[in-house]
C-alpha cells in the first residue's frame, strides 16, 4: 500500500487517574520528514511518545506503521517494529561504557559466542564520530560529562536503523556546535528516508531544522502545520492559548556599593581569576559554552566546592563560604543546575520543600511549628503562583515550572542578599519561563544582586543588566546587552574574533 | 535500561487501576490490614494465643528487637544501614555486668568467685553511673560509625561490617568467651521486672517508641531525616547539615542497642557475648516489613513497630503449633520475603 505516511496515530486518548492526558490526538507523519511536537510541559508530548514507543499502554485509538494496525506491550516491541525513542531522561547505565551502552542486549559476538569488543568499540567510535566530539567510549558513562552522555543516548537511538526515531528534547545540554552537528546527522538521515519526530522548547530549532509542527494543547492536537506557514509568536500563542509579550520592562536599578564583589577566585584547573561585581537591584547574566566554568563558579560561591584563592567581599565584608549552610547564614542562596538531583527532596511535600532551609527558623526548642510552617509555604505558593492541589502533594508530580518555583520559594524564605541561579529555566515551558522571567526580575526589584546562568542566548540577553562572558574558567568579557548582539556575545564565549 | 522502561510501564498499570476509594485504603493501611490479619489466625490456630501470658510473652520477646529497630529505621531513612547492633547489644551486657563488678573483676577472680552461683551481686559501683556509662559507651560507638561513614565517606555497609566484626571481638575478648555472671536487682527489674501484667522492657519499648515518633513526625530534626534519606546532595545545597544528621543517627542507633542489650542482661541474669547473633537482621527486616525504603527517605516508627511485632507473632505462633525451631527459621525467613514483596507489589510508582 502507498501510503505517504510512514506512521499514523489515531485518536489517541490516554488518561491517569484524575488526569485526561490525552484526548483524540491523531498524528502522521511523513517518510523522510522532521516532524516537530511542541506544546507547554504537561501538554501530553512526552505521553504521546512514550504510547508510540511502547512504555505506556493507550486507552483507545490506533498506531499505524507503514500501514498497518501495531500494538506495542513493550518498549522492545517497537523498537522491534522500527521506532526508536530518545526519551528526555537519559536511559544510559552509569556504570557501563558508552561502547557497552550502544550495544546493550545485542552485542556484537565473535564465532565463539563471547562478545567482540573491538568490533564494538569501532562501531561505536563511528556512531559518535560524526558529532566530531572527543568521547572515550570505553571508560563508564557516569565519567563523562551530561553533554557527552547525552551524545552517546542519541548515538544509540540513531544506530537502531528505525524507520522512526523520536528525540525528545535532545537539546537541553547541547552547545551550539554539538547541536549543530546533530541536525546534521537528521538531514542524513531524512534524506534516506526516516522520519523523524523532534520536539524541544527552544521554537528557533524549530524554524531551522522542522518540516511541519504539530502543536499540543492541555492533551488535544491545535493544529499541524507547514513550519513555513507560522511564525514562532504564532506557535507560543497556539501553545498557550493567550499572547506572550516578550518584554525586558526593567526598573533602572539604584547604583551604590556593590553586594557582592569577587576579586580573582581561582580553583586550579576550574577557575582562573575571576573578578566580578554586583549592585543591588541588579541582574548579572553569566554565559558560555559548556565546560566554560560557569557552574564552578556558582559552586565556589555558595562554598559547594572549594577555592584556591581569591577574596570574597559581601556587603564591604570579606567571607569565605566554606559549606553551603555557611553561605546560607551569610546570605548567599543557590539555585541549582539540576533540579530533580540537587535542588528538590522529590518524595517530600511541596510544603517541605519551600521551608527547607529555614526549617530552624520556624521551630522552637527543635520542634517544628507546623502552623507557621503551613503558613510560610501558602504564602510563597500564593506569591510565587505555585499551581498544586495541595500543601501536601509530593514535588515529584509537579511539572517542571513549578518544581523550580520550589527552588526559588526555598531561598527567598531566607532573605539572603547574593541569589545565584544557575539554569533557572530549563526544561521549563514556555508559559512557565516568561513566570520565572518575571518573578527574577522582582526578586531583583526588591533590592537582592542576582547573579543568572543559562545556556540559552536570548534568554539571558533578555534578562540581565550585565552580561558576563565566561571561556575555559575565566572570565572573556562583558557586555551590556542592550547596546551589543547575540552574535558578538557568542563570538566572545566561543573565542571567535569578529571583524 | 530496557527492564528500567518496562518497569515504568507495570507502574502505569497500578495508576490506571480503578479501584478508587478501596485501593486507596489498602495502599495506606495494608500493614495494619495484614497484621490484624495474622492476629485473627493465630488466634484460630490456638487458643493458648489470646492469654494475657502469651500476649505478654510475645511483646516481651519483641521487646528487644523492637529497640533495636527503631535506632535501625532512623538510619535506614537517611539511607544508611547499621549492622554492628547485635554487636553492640551484646558488647552492652557485658559491659555493664564488668561496671558492676568493677572493672578489673577479671584480673581479680577472688571478687567475683562469691556469685558464681547467685543472680546476686554486691556492686562496686552504684547502678546509674554504670547504666549511663554503658549507654554513653553505645553512644561513642555509634557516633565512630557515622563519622566514618560521613567524614571518610565510607559506604555504611562495610563500616558497620567492620564494626560488626570488631565489637564482637571486644566482647569476646573482656570475657574470654564466657558468660559473666551476677546482675543487681535494678538491672533484673529492668529486664525481668513488670509493672502489673506488663514486662518492664516491653513499657520502655513503648516509651522509646512514642519518643522516636515525636521526634521524627515534629522534630526539625526529624524532618532533616527525611530530607537527607530522600535527596542528601539537595539538602545539603539548601543548608543542611547532612554530615550532623547522618552522625546522629547512628548515634542513636548505638544507643539504643546498648539499651536492649542492658534489659537483655537483667532478663537473662548474666551478659553472655554470643547475645544477639542476627540480631542486625531481625532489626533490618522489621523496619523494612514496616515499610521503610532501603534507599532512604520512606518510612515510619509505627511501621517498625508492626514489623517488629510480625517478627514477633511468627515465632509465637509457630511455637505455640509447636514447630521444632530449625524449620521455624525457614518459615521466619519465607514469611519476611512474602511480606515484603506484599509491600512492594503495591509501593512501585
Amino acid at each position: 500500500m502507498a501510503d505517504e505516511f510512514v506512521l499514523r496515530m489515531e485518536h489517541v486518548s490516554k488518561s491517569f487517574p484524575g488526569v485526561r492526558a490525552l484526548h483524540d490526538v491523531s498524528l502522521s507523519v511523513r517518510r523522510g520528514e522532521i516532524h516537530c511536537l511542541v506544546g507547554q510541559n504537561g501538554a501530553g508530548k512526552s505521553t504521546l511518545m512514550k504510547i508510540l514507543g511502547g512504555a505506556y499502554r493507550m486507552d483507545g485509538g490506533d498506531i499505524l506503521l507503514d500501514g498497518e494496525k501495531m500494538i506495542f506491550p513493550n518498549p522492545h516491541a517497537a523498537l522491534k517494529a522500527g521506532i526508536s525513542v530518545l526519551y528526555q531522561e537519559l536511559a544510559l547505565n552509569p556504570c557501563l561504557s558508552a561502547t557497552e551502552n550502544i550495544f546493550l542486549g545485542r552485542e556484537i559476538r565473535t564465532p565463539l559466542g563471547t562478545v567482540n569488543a573491538r568490533r564494538q568499540h569501532q562501531e561505536a567510535e563511528r556512531l559518535i564520530e560524526p558529532f566530531g566530539v572527543e568521547v572515550d567510549v570505553a571508560v563508564p558513562v557516569e565519567q563523562l560529562t551530561v553533554a557527552q552522555q547525552q551524545i552517546i543516548a542519541i548515538a544509540k537511538a540513531l544506530s537502531f536503523r528505525a524507520k522512526v526515531i523520536v528525540l525528545d528534547e535532545p537539546s537541553a545540554v547541547l552547545t551550539v556546535e554539538e547541536l549543530g552537528k546533530l541536525f546534521n546527522i537528521m538531514k542524513g538521515l531524512q534524506r534516506d528516508g526516516v522520519a523523524i519526530i523532534y520536539i524541544s522548547h527552544r521554537l528557533e530549532e524549530i524554524f531551522e531544522i522542522g518540516d511541519r509542527v504539530t502543536v499540543l494543547r492541555d492533551g488535544e492536537v491545535v493544529g499541524t502545520f507547514r513550519v513555513s506557514d507560522v511564525t514562532q509568536s504564532d506557535l507560543v500563542r497556539m501553545m498557550t492559548g493567550r499572547e506572550v509579550v516578550e518584554s525586558n520592562g526593567r526598573v533602572e536599578h539604584s547604583a551604590g556599593a556593590p553586594v557582592l564583589e569577587v576579586r580573582n577566585l581561582s580553583r586550579r584547573g576550574v577557575l582562573t581569576d575571576v573578578s566580578l561585581h554586583i549592585l543591588a537591584g541588579e541582574i548579572v547574566g553569566v554565559f558560555g559554552l559548556v565546560g566554560a566554568g560557569r557552574t564552578e563558579l556558582a559552586h565556589a560561591l555558595v562554598g559547594a566546592d572549594r577555592s584556591d584563592s581569591g577574596t570574597i567581599i559581601l556587603d564591604g565584608k570579606e567571607v569565605k563560604p566554606s559549606s553551603p549552610r555557611h553561605a546560607m547564614r551569610l546570605g548567599i542562596g543557590l539555585v541549582p543546575e539540576d533540579r530533580k538531583r540537587h535542588g528538590l527532596v522529590l518524595g517530600m511535600s511541596v510544603a517541605d520543600n519551600s521551608t527547607l532551609t529555614i526549617w530552624e527558623q520556624l521551630s522552637k526548642f527543635g520542634v517544628v511549628n507546623a502552623r507557621s510552617l503551613h503558613a510560610t509555604a501558602k504564602k510563597s505558593v500564593d506569591e510565587l503562583r505555585i499551581k498544586v492541589a495541595s500543601l501536601s502533594t509530593l514535588v515529584e508530580n509537579l511539572s517542571g515550572g513549578n518544581q523550580q518555583k520550589v527552588v526559588l520559594a526555598k531561598w527567598l524564605a531566607t532573605a539572603c542578599r547574593v541569589l545565584i541561579l544557575d539554569e533557572p529555566t530549563r526544561g521549563v515551558d514556555v508559559g512557565a519561563k516568561t513566570e520565572i522571567h518575571a518573578l527574577i526580575r522582582a526578586i531583583a526589584g526588591q533590592g537582592k544582586a542576582l547573579l543568572v546562568i543559562s545556556s540559552e542566548l536570548s534568554e539571558i540577553m533578555a534578562i540581565s543588566d550585565r552580561l558576563i562572558v565566561m571561556r575555559k574558567g575565566s572570565i572573556a568579557g562583558e557586555f551590556v546587552p542592550k547596546e551589543t548582539t547575540q552574535e558578538d556575545v557568542l563570538a566572545c564565549a566561543m573565542g571567535v574574533r569578529v571583524a | 535500561m530496557l527492564s528500567r522502561e518496562v518497569s515504568g510501564s507495570s507502574g502505569l498499570e497500578y495508576k490506571g487501576w480503578r479501584g478508587g476509594r478501596l485501593a486507596a485504603f489498602w495502599t495506606a493501611y495494608k500493614l495494619y490490614i495484614v497484621f490484624g490479619a495474622l492476629v485473627v489466625i493465630s488466634g484460630l490456630i490456638s487458643p493458648r494465643f489470646f492469654t494475657v501470658e502469651n500476649i505478654m510473652n510475645l511483646l516481651l520477646r519483641s521487646s528487644f528487637v523492637g529497640l533495636v529497630s527503631l535506632g535501625m529505621t532512623f538510619v535506614i531513612l537517611t539511607g544508611g544501614i547499621d549492622l554492628s547492633v547485635g554487636a553492640t547489644f551484646a558488647f552492652a551486657g557485658v559491659l555493664l555486668a564488668t561496671f558492676q563488678h568493677g572493672f578489673f573483676f577479671r584480673f581479680m577472680p577472688e571478687l567475683t568467685a562469691g556469685f558464681e552461683q547467685s543472680r546476686e551481686l554486691a556492686p562496686i559501683m552504684p547502678f546509674l553511673p554504670t547504666l549511663l556509662l554503658t549507654l554513653g559507651v553505645g553512644a561513642l560507638l555509634g557516633f565512630i560509625n557515622g563519622v566514618l561513614v560521613t567524614k571518610a565517606g565510607m559506604p555504611p555497609f562495610v563500616v558497620t561490617l567492620g564494626a560488626m566484626v570488631a565489637i564482637r571481638g571486644l566482647a569476646f575478648t573482656y570475657t574470654a568467651g564466657f558468660p559473666i555472671p551476677g546482675i543487681t536487682h535494678e538491672v533484673e527489674w529492668l529486664g525481668a521486672g513488670r509493672v502489673g501484667v506488663l514486662p518492664v522492657p516491653v513499657m520502655i519499648w513503648a516509651l522509646v517508641s512514642v519518643a522516636c515518633m515525636f521526634v521524627l513526625r515534629s522534630s526539625v530534626f526529624g524532618k532533616k531525616v527525611y530530607a537527607v534519606g530522600g535527596n542528601e546532595r539537595a539538602s545539603w545545597l539548601s543548608g543542611i547539615d547532612s554530615d550532623r544528621v547522618r552522625i546522629i543517627v547512628y548515634t542513636i542507633s548505638g544507643v539504643l542497642a546498648t539499651l536492649a542489650g542492658v534489659l537483655m542482661l537483667g532478663r537473662m541474669g548474666a551478659a553472655e557475648p554470643r547475645e544477639g547473633a542476627g540480631m542486625e537482621a531481625d532489626a533490618i527486616a522489621a523496619a523494612i516489613i514496616g515499610g521503610t525504603s532501603l534507599s532512604g527517605g520512606r518510612g515510619s516508627i509505627a511501621g517498625t513497630v508492626i514489623g517488629a511485632l510480625v517478627l514477633g507473632l511468627i515465632s509465637n505462633i509457630l511455637n505455640l503449633m509447636e514447630v521444632p525451631p530449625y524449620p521455624q527459621q525457614v518459615a521466619k525467613g519465607l514469611i519476611i520475603i512474602a511480606a515484603v514483596l506484599m509491600q512492594g507489589a503495591t509501593r512501585r510508582r
